[in-house]
């Protein structure tokens, strides 16, 4: 509590200081007179001599206080009694800076959105997608095919690797056929990812066999076709070319399609809206063991 | 006061030690105190009267120094700065310290050429 005390005994230690320069000033001044020298020449000779009075005032009170926190406080200060002062261009000031914050608050919301959104997955900082290039290194659409991709889960430098895939769908229960963009993924890929259903139960790799579908709907994908509402096994039946299905998932909206930077949404082709768990030839995600590891493997 | 090209700077510390070895000797009032330092450097050293309080702030905040009313030798009354126990002790350790950094740098200065 020696900081606290030091606070409240400050004003005494001020003025002891004054008092302590006056006196010195005072003794100075008596020996020079004693001297012969007049009270005039004296007055001024140890001032002189002392140095700038309230500049060593204030170095010494220094001593006593937080000098960076101290001096904020006090532009604090003084810029409030300006504001107080001048009331127009403090409302300026402030309806500038509000509009600063704002817009700046605003431009970095949809950057953050648009470009820096980190994927919502568990362990996203270590999730890298493989790229496949030919001999002559084009990428080309080379893909792994699903015994490719059985060998790359098996590397022991990944911690998990999932497989997936996009392509257009038609929806046949509405008057209309309509076309939505989907996305198939592995079986093992909502526990890859970390993320849990809003509607139904995880799948699992036991549910999607190599070679077997389950369909996996986005929320507003749910909403745009009345299955969070309906019995979602009989609507989805209807869904995917007429396939049939023994369950539907729905996932929350910030879950978003890993090849994508926006938010999917329901019925415009190029946006996915479904996804099921069926794979022959696939992009592969893997999740590399830990910081500094490169995800490696042989196909 | 213009500085003068003879005079070195001191060492950080320094200040501090030349009072807290002149007040063990006797308690004395800030002017007491400046003329007493004057003289006994004999002008070897440049010490500013104002750059003693600085100093005795940071001595009295550290525990080092206390101050009490007094008398000057005119009779006036003033604040007289004494040495406490803590700084007393502090004054053993640095001089030891302050001894043994001299002798360092004389041998230096006394070898280094040979």
């Amino acid at each position: 509590m020696g900081w606290l005390r030091q606070l409240f005994s400050r004003r005494r230690r001020y003025d002891e200081l004054s008092e302590s320069i006056r006196e010195h000033l005072d003794e100075k001044i008596a020996d020079l007179t004693n001297r012969g020298v007049t009270q005039e020449e004296a007055e001024r000779t140890a001032r002189l001599e002392f140095g700038n009075v309230t500049r060593i005032e204030e170095s010494s009170r220094e001593v006593w206080q937080w000098p960076a926190l101290e001096s904020l406080w006090t532009d604090i200060k003084f810029a409030l009694r300006q504001l107080r002062k001048s009331p127009g261009p403090a409302l300026v000031s402030v309806l500038s800076l509000a509009l600063g914050i704002g817009a700046t608050t605003a431009i970095f919301s949809i950057v953050y959105c648009v470009v820096l959104r980190p994927l919502p997955y568990a362990g996203a900082n270590r999730m890298v997608h493989i790229d496949i290039f030919d001999r002559s290194g084009d990428r080309g659409y080379e893909l792994v095919s699903g015994q490719q991709f059985a060998q790359l889960r098996h590397v022991k430098a990944l911690d998990g690797a999932i497989a997936e895939d996009n392509w257009v769908m038609t929806i046949t229960n509405e008057s209309l056929p309509q076309a939505i963009q989907a996305d198939q993924m592995s079986g093992n890929a909502l526990s890859f990812l970390g993320i849990p259903p809003l509607l139904g139960r995880e799948f699992t790799e036991s549910d999607a066999p190599l070679g077997q579908e389950l369909p996996l709907l986005e929320k507003s994908f749910c909403r745009a076709t009345g299955c969070h509402r309906e019995n979602p096994a009989t609507r989805s039946q209807e869904l995917y070319d007429h396939r049939r299905h023994a369950q539907t998932i729905c996932m929350e909206r910030r879950w978003r399609f890993l090849s994508k930077r926006c938010l999917p949404s329901v019925g415009a082709v190029g946006e996915p809206g479904v996804y099921v768990s069926d794979y022959s030839q696939v992009k592969v995600w893997c999740k590399h063991g830990g910081c500094g590891c490169r995800a490696s493997g042989t196909l | 006061m213009k500085k003068k090209s003879q005079y070195r700077d001191l060492f950080p510390g320094a200040l501090e030690l030349m009072v807290l070895k002149t007040l063990s000797w006797r308690s004395l009032h800030g002017y007491a105190l400046a003329q007493r330092l004057k003289d006994i450097s004999e002008d070897y050293l440049l010490i500013e009267e104002g750059s003693l309080y600085p100093a005795l702030q940071r001595m009295l905040k550290n525990g080092w120094l206390e101050t009490e009313m007094g008398v000057s030798a005119r009779n006036r009354p003033v604040r007289i700065y004494k040495v406490t126990d803590a700084g007393r002790k502090h004054l053993e350790q640095e001089l030891a310290s302050v001894e043994k950094m001299f002798a360092g740098f004389n041998r230096v200065l006394a070898l280094a050429g040979e």
